[in-house]
């Protein structure tokens, strides 16, 4: 119970830090300058907040993509029907995972042009991976006297998934989505390359300029946002599931 | 009732059910006894549907199973596994309410049924119903198994060795609780197990398998008695007969002599009495309606009479 509060709280004043850096920017600017040096003297041009909301509707979007999908195709090849190509999906995704991602980005690039689209689909294919692999898990790890005690009475294949699989599958699938996202929230800083915007505009320039500033002025957001969803997710996945509910040795 | 007409299953080139015939009547006990990989556990999945088979016939009460959706049928049938199955995510009363939530009963009936079932399997319904099944010990979650299976009444209970996980105490209350249910339920149980003292003390007939086919099928004392061949014989080790006695009531074998003595409990069975008789030296023992003597025991043993 004491562990459940305390990532509450950090999640909690992460976010305050958070809001107070995207909300007044020129102060953190200012901070960042005291810190560390830099030939530039002024920081972004467009304000962070701005950056920010980019990078949070490119998350929201990619992450929204992948989940359904991942779900559903995760879900499709447990099926009867579905099994056949589990092999097939599962080596696809994980090759996506392994191709390297600013190539990923570029190769999108001439297929849909500059801009969001590209930056999407990369990401999709990028948070796929995680979440495919634990839906499929997570409902192959269902014990199969459980199952079968659930056809035994009667349940269609549907009922099966959606009152017994399902649920007893949550928590690894939960997990898997809370993996995609984090992934995610650190991977859209890569958008920037194909012109889709994001905090990844400036730590790009940043690294161009070799200004330490800008760099920070975008990675530091970047990394509390992923560390407060982490933190979000994590405790919503222990309210859903109980440690026993899932102890399923008995 | 259930019948079975020249079903055969097969794996691959393996014959796990060889052109098996099959009759259970209705609110019998039958127990189908045989070694592991006999065919007994996947004889019983073909009556539900669990599986295909790949000839003959099944009725189920009148009904040809090819005539129903295996759903639908298992919806009929109660089933007890020996692992239970019961639902982890799942309070108690969620579980025993699986079937009547498929059939949409509505909840009022269902919440009544719950409390009946509990008091049927011998736990408290307030004690019980909101536990998670990780609480319970394997006795009571067995017994959930039990009262989850028979929530929807069904006529017909299928059961692959349901007490083979508990302890040897429990299982023989189990058993005898179980016996008790299906008396007064009136249910047909078709019951598989390994265990011989299970068959001997729970059946009205024994179907003993081997190698997908029926080796016999009778009454549990004339198995023991007149075992049709050297497998039965085996298999019984020459110990059935002790069972056999438990299952008999000594008032029902009380001469009538009575005997100055405290009479023995009125459930005391002629394995009881016989236990007293080596323990203590004594030959003849006193019953509530007579007595019992040494060499009365030694003649039904060794008669048709048992």
């Amino acid at each position: 119970m004491r562990s459940n509060k305390k990532g509450l709280i950090i999640a909690a004043l992460l976010t305050m830090i958070l809001t107070i850096i995207v909300v007044n920017s020129k102060g953190f600017e200012a901070i960042l300058y005291k810190l560390v040096s830099s030939k530039s003297t002024e920081g972004s041009r467009t304000l962070l907040v701005v950056y920010f909301a980019q990078h949070v509707w490119m998350v929201f979007l990619s992450s929204l993509i992948a989940v359904t999908l991942g779900i559903i195709l995760g879900i499709f090849v447990t099926t009867n029907h579905g099994h056949e190509f589990k092999e097939l999906l599962l080596k696809t995704v994980s090759l996506g995972q392994a191709f390297p991602s600013p190539a990923l980005l570029a190769l999108a690039v001439p297929i849909l042009g500059y801009g969001i689209k590209g930056a999407l689909i990369a990401l999709v294919v990028y948070a796929l991976m995680p979440i495919i692999y634990n839906v499929v898990i997570g409902i192959e790890e269902v014990p199969k006297d459980i199952i079968d005690a659930a056809k035994g009475m009667g349940m269609t294949e549907t009922e099966i998934y959606i009152k017994v699989k399902i649920p007893l599958a949550l928590n690894v699938i939960l997990g898997g989505i809370r993996t995609a996202l984090v992934i995610n929230i650190s991977a859209t800083t890569l958008a920037a390359a194909v012109g889709a915007g994001g905090l990844g505009v400036l730590v790009v320039n940043g690294v161009r300029t070799f200004d330490m500033v800008l760099i920070l002025e975008g990675a530091i957001p970047v990394t509390l946002l992923a560390i407060i969803v982490e933190l979000l997710l994590k405790e919503l996945q222990k309210k859903m599931i109980t440690p026993q509910a899932i102890d399923m040795s008995h | 009732m259930i019948k079975i007409n020249n079903v055969t299953k097969k794996y691959g080139e393996f014959t796990a059910v060889n052109n098996l015939s099959l009759t259970v009547s209705d609110a019998e006990f039958l127990v189908v006894l045989g070694p592991s990989g006999c065919g007994k556990s996947t004889l019983l999945r073909l009556i539900n549907k669990m599986i295909p088979r790949d000839s003959g016939d099944i009725e189920v009460d009148g009904e040809n199973i090819d005539n129903l959706k295996g759903e639908d049928l298992r919806k009929t049938i109660g089933y007890v596994i020996q692992s239970i199955g019961l639902f982890p995510h799942m309070d108690v009363k969620r579980n025993i309410a699986t079937v009547p939530r498929l059939l949409k009963w509505t909840e009022e009936k269902i919440s009544q049924r719950v409390d009946e079932m509990l008091d049927l399997v011998g736990l408290d319904p307030n004690q019980y119903k909101d536990k998670k099944p990780f609480q319970l010990s394997g006795g009571e979650a067995q017994r959930i198994g039990v009262a989850r299976a028979i929530a929807s009444d069904p006529d017909i209970l299928l059961m692959d060795e349901p007490f083979g996980a508990v302890d040897p105490i429990n299982r023989l209350r189990l058993q005898k609780e179980f016996r008790k249910i299906q008396r007064k339920l009136k249910k047909t149980v078709v019951f598989v197990t390994h265990d011989i003292d299970e068959a001997l003390l729970l059946s009205d007939r024994i179907c003993i398998m081997n190698q997908g086919e029926i080796v016999q099928l009778d009454t549990p004392e004339r198995i023991v008695l007149n075992p049709k061949n050297d497998f039965v014989k085996n298999f019984f080790k020459g110990e059935g007969i002790l069972t056999i006695l438990s299952r008999k009531p000594a008032v029902d074998y009380a001469e009538p002599s009575i005997l100055d003595e405290e009479p023995l409990d009125e459930n005391a069975t002629l394995r009881e009495v016989l236990t007293l008789m080596l323990t203590t030296g004594i030959d003849k023992v006193s019953l509530v309606n007579g007595s019992i003597s040494w060499d009365h025991i030694l003649k039904i043993a060794g008669s048709d009479q048992v």
